[in-house]
């Protein structure tokens, strides 16, 4: 363990939290500031909050003498991505009675609330645990939200492996009674409330939890919408005649690096074994405790698990953790994914039920002039007897559709200019994070902007043809990887306003990241790089290949075969 | 002389001693210079022994008492310059406050000029209420010997205009004494009526006196004279002082409008400017607490609507006292449009006999503030319109008052600089938008580099406690942060080691805290010890700054017992008196003593200048 003077800050934080309390009860009622106290922001975190700012008005309000608009982001989990209509309609009212208007569906599966004052958060946070959702562990050094692809229409063994992904998330969910005595004013009625006389202990975490951020996606083949390579832990579903028989094990990914540091880079997860189905779950927490073990706990640059594997190596790892197992895993089996996007439109399910797959612009459930998404999802919510599915690509599944209801759906779609499908095969794929004005850690736009991007490309693609090829392009306003832009084909990462550094080369399936192309363009310069790209592209491609592909066939980028070899 | 023992300390036999061998001029010579003497210590002017200074001076003349009862200064000041004025006649006046004046010397006085101010609904100021119940009752002594005068001050906007001063003259012509001059009532301009008021009176009383040798020798009690000034004069010496210049309305100060910035954030319900005047070259001093005076300029609009509704051509010459100017300029320059008086609607009923409708507005007195409330000049045009001429349209209208605003900064913090919180005034009435005069001048014509005419009213009472250490509460809403803004950086810069206790209310956290980050550095560095904020829309019932007063009641009533100094500043209809219920409710309900000993409590609060109120 690292010497006590060399801990990161976070980690006395942490330590002297009592279990995640730390003076958030003061913070929350002091009312003279909406900001909270400096070593309350990391805990919120761990209750699934992350105070920001609106950075479009930091300047001006200093100049008025008035502090930053201080307000906080509120992830919400959802295991799996599947929730009920009637959660739904509880998010939709808690976005405009709190939030800012908005629901934002995240890359992990979750909802995200923006612009909740300080004020405001315990009233959010119990009107969404009303409705049997909770934000604990939607960030901070905990698990965070266990992803699962949600189309539900494919077979039985999705049932049985969304069954499995809850259980992780279930099993792996902090178990502090600090989450319900802060934000459930200790009211003994909930769920959540300790037993009696029970004193809080993290049995899996321990007081000082992780060193940094974990997170699980699972995937049944040839489908890898969860981009589970991304993840510190990847599960492959593996079946046999229609039952599930347990998971291809993935460690070690992750996508977030900081400019000017080499030694910091994205890493796809590696394939270390398989396990059955009934033991995954210890699997999970066996990692886990690998990493709270073993992670870097002095600095935060260094301290996801990718870091750790690469520091003392594959084969010590595993060892360490057939160790803990008291079994080692077996070989990994064979498996294809064929690719990591979503299907739009309407399918229907072996059982005959009917899913409806929407495009959702940046994940962003808003009404805007001529398109009210939010609205129509409000109107749908109120007699749609299936469920909400969140997919990892930041889109909608109106899963379990009573036939008799798929023409209402449809005519209030309609009615308020609601497109199922999206203008281009690009913005179908595209993945964008939230960054300004909200984010504190962005340096540039992604979310608001890269829609005016693809209205650019879009004309470009037309004249070569490529209007309905899926090309996926992802965009962050930082290296940190939200939006996992090394996965993009197509990869945009903000260095300054207006500045991107182009990446090119993912695979289409999430199996292989991208690769630096271009630094600092501004648009003009990502339309003049991408234009030849696509003409060659056009004329060039063989059959069925994919344009990251191309893009290394054709030598305009080696393969990144590794994270290690990421920035060679 | 019978006169009976002497107070501070004095004797018969000491007087005798000092005073022995002197001739009558020499006698009077000494008075004013004593007073002087007494005055350029910063002394309260009131000190000087009436009763010491009443006998010796029957002998060669009448004594004369300035009584003056004050509020936001004004009277104090117009007994100044009734001082300044008897100085120059070499009469000797005692100008003594309504607030430290025993009831029984009452009957001693022989002329008595009395300078009287009156609050809100005809009420007397706090300093005067005990004198005027007094005289108001059956227990004042009749007063046959007494001559006087009465100068009343007031606000035509108000319907009880000048009431207290009218209370006071007509009682003491009814207790027997002789009126020396017809009572003169006074609009919120007030310093050239009061010199002429002054003149006319000691004219009157000049008379009756023998004439003095040397005028200047003789120092009365001016508390406008500057202490620097005091003993050049009084030594008698032609010293070469450097003359500072007074600014004041009719001499005002163009400053430099250095900065402003709006300070609500993106979509309040509020419009508040900090604006930041220099002072650079003039010399000027304030203190915290004062007001700053600003000349507005009307809105062009409102003059184009003024013109069009009286039909009047823009160019039409006009002449206001001795000036001849255009009638654009007059309405833009010098004459009230955005609100119309009780005086002008009279001035205007009879310039517009055809319309009975007048008269009878004006004869339902209830109901006329309410017909006034939101009326502009162009309103009343459009209203009742009549044929007149540019000249006869400006003498029915008043002049353009300035306004005054509570200055929002320390001069230590901010040398040569004076900053206001202004907040604009706008609704919509009578189908039309209406914009405060001197807040829309501000916000809207106003522009960095501009200059706008301004000049300082003390605030004789809305000051800092004398003594560092004492505490402070301070209560505003809105724009009423003002001056607690100037009291904190006057304090931080001074080092005062009393605590500072602010309580604010406006409607909105995120957008209305005006000057946040200022007081959130305050309380960092110590200079701010509390701050208690009430956001009144921020959630379903309304909470307002009286509630936390309510329920910080311990903390509040302990502050008080220590010696606390307690300002509200803002709103005086609402807000003014919410919190003074509060206040009592925490004194009756933290003594244990009920409400009559509460009521006991803030009245001597009051008097002693401990609960102090900058209200509008």
């Amino acid at each position: 363990m690292a010497d006590i003077q060399k801990l990161s800050e976070v980690e006395h934080v942490k330590d002297a939290s009592n279990y995640l309390r730390g003076t958030l009860a003061e913070s929350l009622v002091n009312p003279i500031t909406g900001a909270l106290y400096p070593g309350d922001t990391h805990l919120i975190k761990f209750h699934g909050s992350y105070q920001q700012t609106d950075r479009d008005l930091d300047s001006e309000r200093k100049r008025q003498k008035l502090e930053p608009l201080y307000s906080l982001m509120i992830r919400v989990r959802v295991p799996g991505g599947v929730a009920s209509a009637a959660q739904w309609t509880r998010m939709d009212e808690l976005a405009d009675q709190y939030g800012n208007g908005t629901l934002k569906l995240t890359t992990r599966q979750a909802f995200q609330l923006h612009g909740v004052l300080k004020r405001n958060l315990k009233k959010t946070i119990q009107g969404f645990n009303d409705a049997l959702l909770d934000s604990i562990a939607g960030c901070g050094d905990v698990n965070r939200n266990v992803m699962f692809n949600p189309n539900p229409h494919q077979s039985r063994v999705h049932q049985e492996v969304y069954e499995v992904s809850r259980q992780i998330s279930a099993h792996l969910t902090p178990r502090t009674s600090a989450y319900w005595e802060l934000w459930l004013d200790g009211e003994s009625k909930y769920s959540s409330a300790p037993n009696e006389g029970e004193e809080d202990a993290e049995p899996i975490y321990g007081k000082t939890y992780l060193p940094r951020k974990f997170k699980i996606a699972l995937a049944v083949p040839p489908h890898n919408d969860t981009d589970i390579f991304a993840n510190d832990l990847g599960l492959i579903a593996i079946e046999e005649n229609g039952h599930l028989l347990g998971f291809n094990v993935a460690v070690g990914g992750g996508m977030g690096m900081t400019f000017g540091m080499p030694e910091t880079y994205p890493r796809l997860a590696s394939l270390i074994g398989f396990v059955p189905a009934e033991k995954v779950v210890d699997v999970c927490e066996k990692v886990v405790t690998i990493q709270r073990d073993w992670g870097n706990r002095e600095n935060r640059k260094f301290s996801r698990l990718k870091y750790t594997l690469d520091r003392v190596g594959l084969d010590v790892f595993k060892t360490e953790l057939d160790k803990r197992l008291g079994f080692a895993l077996e070989p990994v089996r064979a498996y294809e994914f064929k690719s990591s996007g979503d299907a739009f439109g309407w399918s229907q399910g072996p059982d005959g039920a009917h899913h409806l797959t929407l495009f959702v612009e940046g994940g962003r459930v808003a009404d805007r002039p001529g398109s009210q998404l939010k609205t129509a999802l409000r109107e749908i919510a109120a007699f749609h007897r299936g469920d909400f599915r969140l997919t990892g690509n930041q889109n909608l599944i109106l899963a379990n559709v009573a036939p008799a209801d798929r023409l209402t759906i449809e005519t209030i779609l309609a009615k308020y200019g609601v497109a199922v499908e999206t203008s281009s095969g690009l913005r179908r794929g595209a993945l964008a994070c939230v960054a300004l004005n909200t984010c504190s850690l962005a340096f540039a736009e992604a979310e608001r902007y890269i829609p005016q991007l693809i209205d650019r490309l879009e004309p470009i693609l037309a004249a070569h043809n490529l209007t309905n090829d899926d090309i996926l392009i992802r965009m962050t306003g930082c290296p940190n990887g939200c939006a996992r832009p090394y996965l993009g084909e197509i990869g945009l990462v903000g260095r300054a306003v207006g500045r991107y550094n182009l990446y090119l080369g993912a695979a289409f399936n999430g199996e292989r990241m991208n690769k630096l192309y271009k630094e600092m363009l501004d648009e003009d310069g990502i339309v003049a790089e991408l234009t030849p790209l696509f003409a060659d592209y056009a004329q060039n491609r063989q059959p069925q290949e994919h344009f990251g592909d191309f893009m290394i066939r054709q030598g305009y980028v080696q393969a990144t075969t590794s994270g290690l070899t990421f920035h060679e | 002389m019978s006169s009976p023992t002497l107070p501070i300390g004095l004797d018969e036999a000491t007087l005798q001693q000092l005073t022995a061998g002197l001739t009558d001029r020499q006698l009077l010579w000494l008075s004013g210079y004593l007073y002087g003497r007494a005055g350029s210590d910063a002394a309260p002017a009131a000190a000087i022994p009436a009763a010491a200074t009443a006998p010796i001076a029957t002998s060669v003349a009448p004594s004369l008492t300035i009584l003056y009862g004050s509020q936001t200064g004004n009277s104090k000041k117009a007994a100044g310059i009734a001082a300044e004025a008897a100085r120059q006649r070499g009469l000797v006046a005692t100008v003594r406050d309504m607030n430290d004046y025993p009831t029984k010397d009452l009957k001693t006085e022989q002329q008595l000029l009395v300078v009287v101010s009156t609050q809100g609904e005809g009420d007397p100021p706090i300093a005067a209420e005990e004198l005027h119940q007094f005289l108001l009752s059956n227990r004042a002594p009749k007063l046959p010997d007494l001559r006087f005068a009465v100068l009343a001050l007031g606000d035509k906007s108000y319907l009880q205009f000048c009431q207290t001063g009218f209370e006071f003259d007509q009682r003491l012509a009814e207790l027997g004494a002789k009126r020396l001059l017809e009572r003169v009532d006074c609009d919120v301009e007030f310093e050239a009526e009061a010199r002429r008021w002054a003149e006319q009176v000691l004219g009157l009383i000049a008379e009756s006196v023998p004439q003095v040798a040397a005028p200047v020798a003789v120092a009365a009690a001016h508390a406008q004279v500057k202490p620097v000034a005091l003993p050049a004069l009084v030594g008698g010496a032609e010293v070469e002082l450097e003359e500072q210049v007074e600014y004041t309305s009719r001499n005002p100060f163009e400053a430099e409008l250095l900065e402003k910035i709006q300070l609500n954030g993106r979509g309040s319900t509020k419009e508040t400017y900090h604006l930041e005047f220099s002072l650079a070259g003039s010399g000027i001093q304030y203190e915290a607490g004062d007001a700053l005076m600003v000349q507005p300029r009307n809105r062009p609009g409102l003059v184009q609507e003024v013109l069009a509704a009286a039909r009047l051509d823009a160019t039409a010459p006009v002449r206001l006292e001795t000036t001849e100017l255009d009638l654009s300029t007059a309405l833009t320059e010098r004459l009230e449009l955005s609100v119309v008086t009780r005086d002008v609607l009279e001035r205007y009923a009879a310039v517009a006999p055809q319309h009975p409708k007048l008269r009878e507005i004006l004869a339902e007195k209830a109901a006329l503030p309410a017909y006034l409330y939101g009326r502009d000049v162009a309103d009343l045009l459009q209203e009742f319109p009549v044929e007149l001429s540019g000249q006869q349209l400006a003498a029915v209208l008043r002049p353009l008052p300035a306004r005054a605003y509570s200055i929002a900064s320390s001069l230590l913090a901010h040398p040569e600089e004076v900053h206001l919180t202004v907040g604009a005034v706008r609704y919509q009435s009578n189908g039309r938008h209406k914009h405060g005069a001197c807040s829309s001048f501000q916000a809207d014509q106003l522009h960095l580099g501009d200059t706008a005419r301004v000049w300082v009213d003390r605030n004789e009472y809305f000051k800092l406690p004398q003594d560092p250490s004492t505490d402070i509460i301070m209560v505003g809403a809105g724009t009423g942060m003002a001056p607690f803004r100037a009291f904190v950086e006057e304090r931080a810069e001074t080092g005062a080691t009393g605590q500072n206790w602010l309580v604010f209310g406006n409607p909105h956290f995120t957008t209305d805290f005006l000057y946040q980050t200022e007081w959130l550095q305050h309380l960092k560095r110590g200079t701010l010890h509390q701050l208690d904020v009430a956001f009144s829309r921020d959630q379903q019932e309304k909470i307002y700054i009286q509630h936390r007063l309510l329920q910080q009641s311990r903390r509040l009533y302990d502050q008080l017992e220590n010696g606390a100094t307690f300002y509200v500043c803002g709103d005086k209809n609402r807000m003014a008196a919410d919190v003074q219920r509060a206040l009592l409710t925490v004194i009756s309900q933290e003594s244990g003593q009920g409400e009559i000993y509460a009521a006991d409590y803030l009245k001597q609060l009051r008097k002693s200048r401990r609960y102090l109120e900058d209200v509008y």
